[in-house]
């Protein structure tokens, strides 16, 4: 008995047949025809794979010298097959070559994105010059400008000599490539567990072969964010730190403070293993610096202007705070953009690649930075406008920076809902805290720093034990636990414990250390300058020139009457 | 008492580390933790804090 089926089947496939070889030079490579309703055509048998060989590449040739030599308009001539880097020339193109190329790639990629993403982190330093020059009178510009500037240079000597192999030393399989040099981490046996300190090699980006290029890369951009954290202080102690002191205190931060907790969270150490060890979540994680740049440098910032003390008029004899406004709010609001423009590399960037290992999470992290900051800034300025019916503009700066801070953490583990929360949650933090410090600590700080990166810094590490949702995946494992940091809303109360411990090391042994430390510089150099300098402006006394010299500086009627 | 905010304050981290480590459960631990970090709170702003605020610069008949 005949089959119905077949003469139609037979005609569709006639059909497409035509179809294909009409169309084929116009649809090929662009989109697969739909099949035919009712075709059921038989899949072929699959090929046995063909291994791919050498002799298959001999044939690939690119454009050819002559088209090459009229130009390339329309970019499609360059970037082919000549450009694949031959390493035997006349074995031609191998696929090992093929291969190598393949991988170089990803690691230009990664480089490149590292090293702007760095540029970029290095220019917050003009942003945070700009903000506080601005928060402070005028009478102290040239010194706080003058600190902002030259912490990068001390910062960067004394991180060069020894904070990097302090802090990145034992960090083997950073995903930059290369860098498998910095292999060498001092560990100590704490009850049973390995707890490491500190990293051994990269001094002087040369000892321990660490004249790599991935070190480098590495190096700059690690550099740049410790140099965030050191000019945190400056902004605490404005308008009454002895230049030599902050020096000598910015050179310490460099060299031991910052590496060291660094280390712990981010170079191996003792507390991004509190997963691996202990089984809390996966260890303390913080992905671009809440608590490593932030909280140090805000906690130290607190040590610092503990131990300075008061500028004169700052509080009156029964201890009522009095407001001493900066200079020039353009400054300021100015200098928040740089810095909000700067975090885009801060953020982003702290994946240390564009290619591989879910770096492509760049795009979500950038968006993480842009909510958090914009939802700081409105907390802030709602606050401001409904406690004291002006939305203060200096207040709103420091909101988006609370919030750019506080999402530094979480923005690599959390959802735009969580992040918009998070910036939320710290546009408010940072006013509360300006008013906690000022009026109950009666700790004066200038341009609120302390509760900016301080108070927002220690927040942004709790807030990736709350809200890291378990979608990220940076290569399947972080902190050497497989799978994703996930907080206690998406189900790991671990990771929040692990957190806590970190802002329990921030506070309790970061600060510590740095207090005790300015108190040795407060003995041997002396941290304040002379009530003299203080009420005649630092600028002269310490720097030897006015920030303002053809401006005729007066005081206003307020802070005259403070005498101030 | 400055002495005394700091000493405090490592204990308090003793606590919110090493000793909660050592606590078999979660709950233990996390109930550790948030404890050693009000220990280490309490060394800053009710001890070290408050030595400073002693001879703050406004209590002073005559600044330097």
């Amino acid at each position: 008995m005949s089959n119905p089926q077949k003469p139609r089947i037979a005609t569709a496939i006639l059909l497409i047949l035509v179809f294909l070889t009409l169309t084929a030079p116009v649809v090929w490579g662009q989109a697969a025809p739909a099949p035919a309703p009712g075709a059921e055509a038989k899949p072929a048998p699959a090929p046995p794979p063909v291994p791919l060989t050498d002799q298959d590449l001999k044939g690939l040739t690119g454009p050819k010298t002559e088209d090459l030599a009229k130009g390339d308009p329309g970019g499609t001539l360059t970037g082919t097959v000549n450009d694949v880097v031959v390493s035997d020339s006349k074995k031609g193109l191998t696929l090992a070559d093929l291969v190598n190329q393949v991988g170089q790639n990803r690691i230009a990629v990664n480089f490149v994105w590292t090293l702007i993403t760095g540029f970029l982190v290095m220019f917050m330093q003009a942003g945070f010059a700009l903000v506080e020059t601005g928060l402070c009178r005028a009478k102290n510009a040239a010194h706080t400008m003058m600190m902002n500037f030259m912490v990068y240079g001390l910062g960067m000597f004394a991180y060069w000599v020894m904070g990097f192999a302090l802090q990145m030393g034992g960090s083997v399989g950073v995903g930059l490539g290369g860098v498998n040099s910095l292999n060498s981490e001092f560990t100590i046996n704490v009850l049973g567990k390995p707890w490491g300190l500190f990293g051994q090699h990269g001094f002087f980006l040369t000892q321990g072969g660490s004249y790599d290029v991935g070190v480098m890369v590495l190096f700059l951009f690690q550099m740049v964010f410790m140099d965030t954290a050191a000019t945190i202080v400056t902004g605490a102690a404005a308008e009454r730190w002895k230049f030599a002191a902050f020096a000598v205190s910015s050179i310490f931060l460099a060299a031991i403070t910052y590496p060291l907790f660094a280390n712990w969270a981010w170079g191996g150490g003792w507390l991004s293993q509190l997963g691996k060890n202990y089984g809390l979540g996966h260890g303390y994680s913080d992905f671009a610096g809440s608590g490593v740049v932030h909280a140090v440098g805000g906690l130290t910032g607190l040590a610092v202007a503990m131990i300075v003390g008061p500028r004169i008029g700052k509080y009156n004899r029964d201890g009522r705070p009095n407001a001493i406004p900066g200079h020039d709010i353009v400054l300021v609001l100015t200098g928040c953009f740089i810095l909000a423009f700067g975090w885009f590399g801060f953020n982003p960037g702290s994946t240390l690649a564009a290619s591989g290992n879910g770096a492509l999470r760049i795009g979500s992290i950038a968006v993480n930075t842009m909510l958090a900051g914009m939802t700081g800034s409105v907390a802030a300025m709602l606050y401001m406008w409904i406690r004291f019916g002006k939305p203060d503009a200096s207040m709103t700066g420091n909101g988006l920076l609370a919030g750019l801070v506080a999402i530094t953490a979480p923005s690599g583990f959390v959802n735009t809902i969580g992040s918009a929360i998070i910036g939320f949650a710290a546009g408010f933090l940072v006013c509360l805290s300006v008013e906690y410090v000022e009026k109950v600590l009666k700790v004066d700080d200038p341009v609120g720093a302390i509760s900016v990166h301080g108070a927002c810094g220690l927040w942004g590490v709790i807030s990736v034990g709350l809200f890291a949702d378990g979608t990220s995946n940076y290569g399947g494992s972080w902190n050497n636990v497989d799978g994703s940091v996930t907080g206690l809303f998406y189900g790991d109360p671990g990771q929040l414990v692990a957190q806590l411990m970190g802002v329990a090391t921030l506070v309790g042994i970061v600060f510590a250390l740095s207090y005790v430390f300015n108190v040795v510089v407060e003995v041997v150099v002396g941290q304040r300058v002379s009530a003299r300098s203080e009420l005649q402006g630092l600028d002269l006394p310490e720097m030897g020139a006015l920030g303002y010299p053809e401006f005729q500086l007066t005081t206003s009627p307020s802070q005259a009457s403070l005498g101030v | 008492m400055k002495l005394a905010g700091l000493i405090t304050m490592v204990i308090g981290w003793l606590l919110a580390t090493v000793v909660a480590l050592q606590v078999g459960n979660l709950r233990g631990k996390l109930a550790l933790t948030i404890v050693g970090i009000a220990v280490i709170l309490y060394g800053l702003i009710a001890l070290l804090n408050k030595a400073h605020l002693k001879t703050a610069i406004w209590k002073q008949s005559r600044v330097r």
